[in-house]
């Protein structure tokens, strides 16, 4: 049996399947030793370990980033580039800012060492790797008392032999003792500073996550565990510590595969998928599949292997409401977080936050359960929209309604990021919207950007669990390579890397049923920017077309040039039956409103169990629809449908059909 | 007015993501790294009359000079959907000649018909615009000798091409397909601010403008305010202007009065030989960044921001560039000691507000060759063609009374990114021996300055160098008691020798040639011994 178990900053989630259909359970999460929430939660759905494959999504790597607990590590690079990760890329991080606060790098100069030898830009040896290098680098570790070490140096992308020669006099020395990672075997690609940062912080956090997951495995004694990585597969426990930065999206890539799979179920290709939490909003795009991006970034480090492509911004129902200079109402970035929180949490907030005017107006029951069994203070969230709209001159509700519409602007235009500015329409998707608190705010999005569909899944609340049961076994790789298009030996040539990758696939997942996909990064040639291309065939010429046309669409001209190829990659996974989701019974019982509320600019609305409403039936908002720790707010001028399998669907009443409509009656 | 300001707040920021996207259109398919690597570009919105109502913020020096850019060029064309402008003379709205602005009008649909409403426009730092030297960054004497001048003129007239564009750039410009790529960048992003500017529901738009500007126009007034009133006057200088000029003193006088600053240069040095020269445009954008930056993070960026500030520049001045003067580095170095000096004054005025002098230049360096046999770079398919490098470089930022200054960064009026070494060897016969923060380099104080950054490029093929550099022999000063920072040097390593290079010019170089760029500290804080 799969369980799925993700551990997040309050909750850890778990979502399983068995004969009695689908099962959910919430604990509170053990930041301390987050396996300690596992044990109590396996325990507490009364399975037997030993039966399970275990599907994790770990935040053990992107805390130790956020929070610099990684290990000590050494940086080995070449002699005279030894600062390339603290200047980065030599920007100032805010433009208008005349005194910024200096902010020591993750990395410092007494952690760096550089080596004499060196490959140019065609793979060639120019200056050997000698054995006083060699030597130098292993006293180092010893001196320094180093417990990893990252290992980059230029082109080893394409001749890897002295990251090699370090890594075998590391190893001759300290043997497993020492846990080393090689920029060419982390991410096989050009841009040094890049691949730099990624090699660096593998070797950060490596140990913590192998230590971690080690001591999980034994403690669980699972049949099988395994980790969800970035990129939305799922990888074995053993290979995770040594790929270990692809971790730091583990979590939230759970509910993009989620999405993804109840896109399908619901042949929905179009998705943009919301998740708004406390201090932040997750916002992404699929079609058909989730994007995916190699230009991550955590702790202002970028992040360069593929990682599904979520775009987060600091808006979420804590976002602080205030006024500016000029008068004019403005909303987050501040949070006030969990604690002291919105207002109307009543442990010391003060200042008015967008949970407090989803509160102030109705749109959430006052003893809505937040964070355990919290109820709210409806007086407070009023006094503090109050005293904000005194200054506008608008009542406390006219206050919080321009508090919701301002963060909604922010939300909508998160929304565009991923969609138009990559050159989609927005109006073509549905938006699938999970989480605590998205549900208020879905309908307006979708208004706002002209989308007619919104879709609130099942399971919306333990999401990313969910997703962990759905991802595939899966491994990425990559090589960095430029070839043009038109040459004769490129189909050859990639040929020849692609087969070394899969190679290398095969003896990471032994024994395992492979299926592969290629792609490949192109560009015209001279861009600094690619499109990552299907490339199933050697057909290099309609890949071209493809290209083209992919152009068209993202950036909406083609340019006369010679295409080229800069990087190729494999994805190898491993198809396996997932789980269906169980099928809910029929009804055409309606169901009863639990309660009644005024709400501010709408009057008075009914409120719904989610558990209440079955498959069968057709309901038109105003209305709230409440489950554990969520509420979704239908609008006016929607209607909704619950799925056979749970979902429900909202749909933009045409206003043709309501003008019809009045006529009918 | 209560609910004007909710809607005001929404639309400024509709428009600020608007000029957001413009920016990720033209950054992913432009062709030269100096545009889709550096992001040495801005986008923006314009009202019908040419006020600046939305900028993506990208390169402070753009900001202002956007804002000035586009009042004359609005009126000089009758305006029909599908015209496309470009232009980057320095008297008609530009900066330096590599700056090549593209307008397009956006028309809207209302009840009386299509109507001109706004404009979108981009302006892009290009690697090369044609003249003496090779990146059109070479120290010259005339404008007219640093590159094709393009006056305001139809690129596409009513969604018609005008050859006559792209003949110039093919007949003056080195790399011109290059130059037309990045152009198309250009105008894909203009078209897509103006697809979503008419996009936006059409009632009350005018009256929205009009509200965001007269909202915005306070920050600018809070700001002031907020600076004792009084008279600051500070001086600095240029070193040279690369022709045997100088030193070049640039002085400001600064009143405070209420809500309303004057900024006059008055007593500054007169127009120049060299390309140090600054057209008005630049010497607005320099002093408005300034102030900028005691406003608030969220202000608006429109130029009603800037109403309350009187620029004052003399005729002959050289930060009042005249007709055909050279005005090259203007844009690039001149800008920054504009920066130094305004911050001096009202160091006056608001101690601990303002930080000592940053690096004070930004370093320009421009290789450029044709590609030939010695090419080690394994690009024999493009032999023969001409190729450019330019980069900037980052250096020390100054201390202030919160702290150290950050070190090895781009400073005030520029912020591009370095471009990859990887990147820079795969594509030009460079290679590059050391990419170092330069310790000690900042200035001691009870903070001190940031360091600045030490660059060395090998040349495996012979080409030419230009470098247009400043704070050679000056050292940006410090604040309060703390120390100046460490001066740049710029050096050349032939057959193992050394040889210090002058701040501005243009060498031959040989294959196997070191060039060695140390950049200056930024200046220390309060006294060292109170630390």
């Amino acid at each position: 049996m799969f369980l799925g178990v993700d551990t997040g900053g309050t909750f850890t989630d778990f979502v399983c399947f068995d004969a009695d259909g689908m099962r959910f359970h919430k604990v509170l999460s053990t930041p301390d030793d987050p396996s300690l929430a596992i044990e109590q939660g396996i325990e507490e759905l009364g399975l037997d370990a030993s039966m399970l494959h275990v599907v994790h999504g770990s935040t053990v790597a992107t805390n130790a980033i956020l929070q610099r607990k990684g290990v000590h590590t050494l940086f080995v690079t070449h002699q005279g580039l030894e600062d390339l990760l603290t200047i980065g890329r030599q920007t100032r991080p805010e433009l208008y800012q005349l005194c910024p606060d200096a902010i020591a790098p993750v990395v410092g100069r007494q952690d760096c060492i550089g080596i004499s030898g060196r490959i140019n830009a065609s793979g060639d040896e120019q200056s050997v790797l000698d054995a006083g290098d060699l030597k130098r680098v292993i006293e180092r570790v010893a001196a320094g008392g180093y417990e990893a070490v990252a290992v980059c140096l230029l082109f080893s992308f394409l001749n890897p032999a002295h990251e090699r020669a370090i890594a075998k006099a590391l190893h001759d020395t300290y043997s497993d003792d020492l846990f080393v990672s090689l920029s060419h075997q982390v991410l096989a690609e050009y841009r040094e500073y890049e691949r730099s940062a990624t090699t660096f912080l593998n070797a950060y956090v490596g140990p913590l996550v192998q230590r971690y997951l080690q001591r999980l495995e034994l403690s669980l004694g699972a049949k099988h565990l395994y980790v969800m990585h970035s990129a939305g597969g799922v990888m074995q426990a053993e290979l995770a510590g040594q790929q270990a930065v692809r971790l730091v999206l583990s979590g939230p890539a759970g509910g993009l595969v989620a999405a993804q799979a109840i896109g399908a179920q619901l042949s929905e290709k179009h998705i943009l998928t919301f998740d708004m939490g406390g201090t932040s909003t997750d916002v992404a795009l699929i079609q058909g599949r989730a994007s995916k991006t190699t230009e991550g970034e955590i702790a202002g480090m970028p992040v360069s292997l593929p990682m599904l492509d979520i775009h987060t911004i600091g808006a979420g129902g804590g976002s602080v409401a205030w006024l500016d200079e000029a008068g004019l109402p403005q909303v987050g970035p501040e949070s006030a977080g969990a604690r002291p929180g919105p207002v109307c949490y009543g442990l010391g907030g003060e200042k008015p936050t967008v949970t407090d005017a989803n509160l102030l107006l109705g749109r959430m029951p006052a003893n809505a359960c937040l964070a355990g069994s919290m109820s709210l203070d409806m007086e407070a969230a009023r006094s503090a929209f109050s005293q904000y709209g005194e200054t506008l001159g608008l009542s406390a509700e006219a206050a919080a309604r321009a508090v919701i519409d301002i963060a909604e602007e922010h939300m909508a235009g998160a929304l565009r990021v991923v969609s138009v500015q990559r050159g989609y329409d927005p109006a073509d998707f549905s938006l699938l919207c999970f989480g605590g608190a998205g549900g208020l705010h879905a309908c307006a999005l979708a208004e706002k950007l002209s989308m007619s569909k919104v879709i609130i899944p099942v399971a919306s609340g333990a999401f990313s669990a969910l997703g962990m049961l759905l991802g595939k076994q899966q491994s990425e790789f990559s090589r960095s390579r430029r070839f043009a298009l038109q040459d004769n030996d490129t189909a050859a040539e990639m040929q020849q890397l692609f087969m070394q990758m899969q190679d290398e696939a095969v003896a990471q997942m032994q024994g395992l049923a492979l299926t592969f996909e290629r792609h490949v990064d192109m560009r015209y040639i001279g861009q600094g920017f690619h499109l990552t291309m299907a490339c199933p065939d050697d057909d290099l010429e309609q890949l071209k077309q493809r290209f083209e046309q992919a152009h068209m669409q993202a950036y909406g001209h083609q340019l006369n040039r010679d295409v080229e190829i800069m990087t190729v990659r494999l994805s190898a996974f491993v198809e396996r039956p997932l789980p269906v989701l169980p099928e809910l019974c029929t009804s055409t019982e309606v169901a009863h409103p639990v309660a009644h509320s005024e709400i501010y600019g709408v009057g008075r609305v009914p409120h719904f169990m989610r558990a209440d409403l079955k498959p069968g039936l057709s309901y038109e908002g105003p209305m709230l629809v409440l489950e554990d720790i969520a509420t979704l707010w239908l609008a006016r001028g929607w209607q909704m449908q619950v799925s056979t399998h749970g979902h429900l669907l909202l749909e933009k009443i045409d206003a043709n059909q309501l003008v019809l409509e009045a006529v009918d009656v | 007015m209560s609910n004007d300001a909710v809607s005001i707040s929404l639309f400024a920021h509709r428009l600020s993501a608007l000029c957001e996207e413009m920016g990720a259109v033209l950054k992913r398919s432009a062709i030269s790294p100096n545009i889709r690597d550096r992001e040495d570009f801005s986008c923006a919105l314009f009202d019908r009359s040419g006020q600046l109502i939305a900028q993506a913020a990208h390169i402070p020096v753009h900001l202002g000079s956007m804002a000035f850019a586009m009042a004359d060029v609005v009126g000089a064309f009758d305006w029909q959907p599908g015209d496309v402008v470009v232009f980057n003379d320095p008297a008609l709205g530009g900066t330096h000649l590599p700056d090549i602005t593209v307008v397009s009008p956006v028309f809207l649909d209302t009840v009386v018909g299509t109507e001109l409403f706004a404009f979108s426009a981009t302006r892009a730092h290009h690697a090369d615009i044609g003249g003496k030297s090779p990146g059109s960054m070479g120290v010259e004497t005339s404008l007219e000798d640093e590159g094709l001048i393009i006056s305001p003129c139809y690129w596409f007239e009513a969604g018609h091409e005008q050859a006559a564009l792209a003949v110039r750039f093919r007949e003056r410009v080195r790399a011109p397909e290059e130059r037309l790529g990045d152009l198309s960048a250009q105008k894909a992003a203009c078209m897509v601010g103006a697809r979503r500017l008419a996009e936006l529901p059409v009632a009350g738009l005018d009256e929205k403008i009009t509200a965001l500007m007269a909202v915005s126009e306070a920050y600018g007034r809070n700001a002031i305010d907020a600076i004792p009133d009084g008279r600051f006057t500070f001086e600095d200088a240029l070193e040279d202007d690369g022709c045997g000029s100088g030193p070049l003193p640039i002085r400001v006088e600064i009143t405070i009065a209420g809500d309303t600053a004057t900024v006059d240069f008055s007593g500054s040095a007169a127009v120049t030989p060299g390309p140090v020269n600054c057209p008005m445009a630049v010497t607005a954008a320099s002093v408005l960044y300034v102030f900028r930056c005691l406003m608030p993070a969220h202000t608006p960026q429109t130029s009603a921001v800037f109403h309350p500030i009187n620029i004052v520049v003399p005729e002959g001045c050289l930060l009042h560039a005249t007709d055909g003067a050279a005005v090259a580095a203007g844009n690039v170095e001149t800008s920054q000691r504009i920066v130094d000096v305004v911050l001096g004054a009202l160091a006056q005025a608001i101690p601990e507000r303002i930080p000592a002098a940053a690096q004070g230049t930004m370093n320009n360096v421009i290789f450029g060759g044709d590609r030939s046999g010695s090419d080690q770079s394994g690009d024999d398919q493009h032999d023969g063609e001409p190729w450019l490098y330019y980069e900037t470089l980052a250096g020390g930022m100054g201390a202030h009374a919160g702290g150290n200054g950050l070190s090895a960064v781009q400073c005030h009026m520029t912020n591009t990114k370095n471009s990859s070494i990887e990147v820079l060897e795969m594509h030009y016969p460079l290679q590059i021996r050391e990419y170092a923060v330069r310790s000690g380099s900042g200035g001691d104080g009870l903070f001190v300055g940031g360091d600045g950054m030490v660059r060395e490029w090998v040349v495996s093929a012979d080409c030419s160098v230009s470098l247009l550099t400043e704070r050679r022999t000056s050292m940006p000063y410090g604040l309060q008691g703390g120390d100046a920072g460490a001066s740049g040097r710029n050096c050349l390593c032939r057959e193992g020798v050394w040889q210090e290079l002058a701040a501005k010019g243009s060498w031959q170089l040989q294959a196997g040639d070191v060039i060695r760029i140390e950049t200056p500290g930024g200046g220390g804080f309060g006294i060292a011994e109170e630390k």
